[in-house]
């Protein structure tokens, strides 16, 4: 059953956006509309643009800007423009916003969802290029958090929309993206456990750049490449098999993310 | 190239290149061959470290006493950063115990509640008072967080800005039936405030406004502890001070994140900031014997090679200071360390 969200996440250099890229890929492939959502800065003042290098003309991008997102949100809760952009504007709010943490995630999510509530297409997926599993928790922690910091008033309401709506059956999978190593996978186990203690949602972990995946590696090889491959398998034994992807033998990103196609119907 | 310990030194970097495990490496190294009194902090909320040092993370929060490592008699200290019991000590040494049930402080001191950096910044200014240690070796979240890390000190003096704290005083007194006075009443008026605060209330519920002030007076009344850390923000950008460490590796190829992070490090770094190049192979790789029937193993050679290769070009236009570490092979993350502890002795010789 395809979702109508996914959330790739995972500790830095896991292969992330790899990963959200070919997950947007295969579902195009299979007669969906994604769009992969990126997040193009961290707070109202900062102008930190997240480094996306990555870019394919295949996919459907939705990069969301956080200043628009709480314009736009002011606005259809106050119905008026005019009123959100004077609020946005004024350094007292920018200030309060930038002082309570994880309220930019909050509204990042909020107009994923809101997105989502709204659209006529069945078809559409929308595939979150999510930053790492740290920042991922606090946006998922997020909408809990301020659900008990508002109590009342026109975010707690939405906030409760919002835990309907995310937690609904079938709506959304968080793709834990991982490494066969102890530390990553370990780090993995605990970002599940962690999601499943604050929300409802379907998890599901897979392990990138498995070399023991290279089809056809043959003959003698090199000690230390003997002494990864070994390392590898005992972190599956150790571990448990989850879906696996091989260690890419391309140097270009475009061309990495097209092997890693064929294997992302293990992950939808 | 010759080092010298210092008494901070950071690690930074993009997450999954090897942060932890470099900065624990250094902390053996300091303690075994340098026989320096260290302290390791990570303030990275993932904390891997407590994985490394098989510390049960019912203990964030407190200086751990490490009498061995592996097979090792060393000594030194670990601290797993808990944002919550910096705040709770805060507060309890002003004599404001009874604030700690905000719950709005509560939230925000939480892990994942986002003053993680900034209440960092004061618990290493506190661990530098104790005057305990030659040497604190910080490992610092990844990323934008440690974007966040460098910023707290801004955002700290943003906090304490006296027109700001102004307005919430108003506010505050206002609430609570006092008279504000009438030059500040001017300046709210004519900031718009009121109005604000009216539009604000029917997002937020009235609840909010009235918890959130509470939150921000207890901040405010400790405001000297937070304004001591500012001091640190200077120790940091001093060459005799601090060594940067912007570590990155080969297996990710994350030269961007690399670069940019040295962009918005650029008021801190100095002429002691190392680019740490880590899981290196092409060493390894260029002594290994092909044969021609292995067409794969060729394949996987050459890709590593040239992803190598144009990565040490790249960083060596940007980065005056290159430390190589090559890939190690180990499984048990203890070892791991060990090995690269004797990659910072050679550096040193």
């Amino acid at each position: 059953m395809i979702k109508k969200f996914y959330i790739v996440t995972g500790k830095g250099g896991v292969g992330k956006s790899l990963t959200a890229h070919a997950l947007c890929l295969y579902l195009k492939e299979m007669g969906y509309h994604p769009q992969l959502v990126t997040f193009r800065s961290s707070g109202l003042d900062q102008n930190d643009e997240v480094n996306k290098y990555m870019h394919s003309d295949e996919i459907d991008y939705m990069p969301l800007v956080l200043a628009e997102c709480v314009e736009n949100y002011i606005a259809s809760r106050l119905n008026s423009k005019i009123i959100a952009k004077g609020i946005i504007r004024a350094p007292f709010f920018r200030a309060l916003i930038n002082m309570i943490p994880g309220f930019n995630y909050l509204i990042y999510l909020g107009q994923i969802l809101q997105t989502l509530h709204d659209t006529d297409d069945e078809k559409m997926v929308l595939v979150l290029d999510s930053p790492a599993s740290g920042h991922a928790l606090t946006m998922l922690e997020s909408v809990y958090n301020f659900q008990s910091i508002f109590q009342s008033g026109i975010i707690y309401d939405d906030t409760t929309k919002m835990l309907n709506q995310l937690n609904a059956e079938d709506f959304c999978q968080v793709n834990i993206v991982t490494l066969p190593s102890v530390l990553a996978m370990n780090e993995a186990l605990e970002f599940e456990k962690q999601v499943a203690e604050i929300t409802h949602l379907k998890t599901k972990i897979s392990i990138n750049n498995m070399l023991s995946k290279i089809p056809d590696l043959t003959g003698d090889l090199p000690t230390f490449l003997k002494k990864k491959i070994q390392i590898e398998n005992e972190v599956v034994e150790t571990f448990g098999d989850y879906p696996s992807l091989p260690h890419s033998l391309e140097t270009q990103s475009e061309n990495i993310i097209k092997e890693l196609i064929p294997g992302m119907e293990n992950l939808v | 190239m010759l080092f010298t310990a210092k008494p901070i030194e950071i690690f930074c970097g993009s997450g999954g290149v090897g942060k932890t495990t470099l900065a624990t490496a250094r902390t053996l190294y300091l303690a075994e061959y340098e026989h320096k009194k260290t302290l390791l902090i990570t303030i990275d909320p993932s904390k891997r470290l407590k994985d490394i040092m098989k510390i049960d993370s019912a203990h964030s929060g407190e200086t751990i006493a490490i009498q061995e490592f592996g097979t090792k008699k060393v000594t030194f200290d670990v601290l797993l950063m808990a944002p919550e019991v910096t705040m709770e000590r805060i507060i309890q040494e002003a004599g404001y115990g009874q604030l700690i049930k905000n719950r709005i402080l509560k939230i925000l001191s939480r892990p994942y509640g986002g003053m993680n950096e900034i209440l960092s910044i004061v618990e290493l200014q506190y661990q530098i008072q104790t005057g305990k240690y030659d040497v604190i070796v910080l490992d610092t979240p990844p990323g934008s967080h440690f974007v966040d890390f460098l910023n707290s000190c801004r955002k700290i003096e943003a906090f304490f800005d006296k027109n700001f704290m102004d307005i919430f005083n108003y506010i505050y007194q206002a609430k609570n039936g006092a008279q504000p006075s009438v030059n500040l009443l001017k300046k709210v008026v004519s900031s718009g405030i009121n109005k604000l605060l009216g539009y604000l209330q029917t997002v937020t519920g009235g609840q909010f406004i009235s918890d959130f002030m509470e939150a921000v007076s207890a901040i405010y009344k400790t405001k000297n502890i937070f304004t001591q850390a500012l001091k640190l923000q200077s120790d940091l950008k001093k060459r005799e001070t601090s060594n940067w460490f912007l570590v990155t590796s080969v297996e990710h190829s994350k030269i961007q994140e690399a670069m940019s992070l040295k962009h918005q490090a650029r008021d801190f770094f100095h002429e002691d900031s190392y680019l740490v190049l880590n899981k290196c192979s092409s060493q390894l790789w260029e002594k290994t014997q092909i044969s021609a029937s292995q067409k794969q193993l060729k394949k996987l050679q050459e890709s590593a090679l040239i992803k190598e290769q144009a990565l040490k070009e790249k960083l060596k236009q940007n980065f005056e200071n290159l430390l190589e570490f090559e890939e190690i092979f180990e499984k048990q993350p203890e070892q791991h360390v060990i090995e690269l502890s004797k990659r910072w002795n050679e550096l040193k010789d």
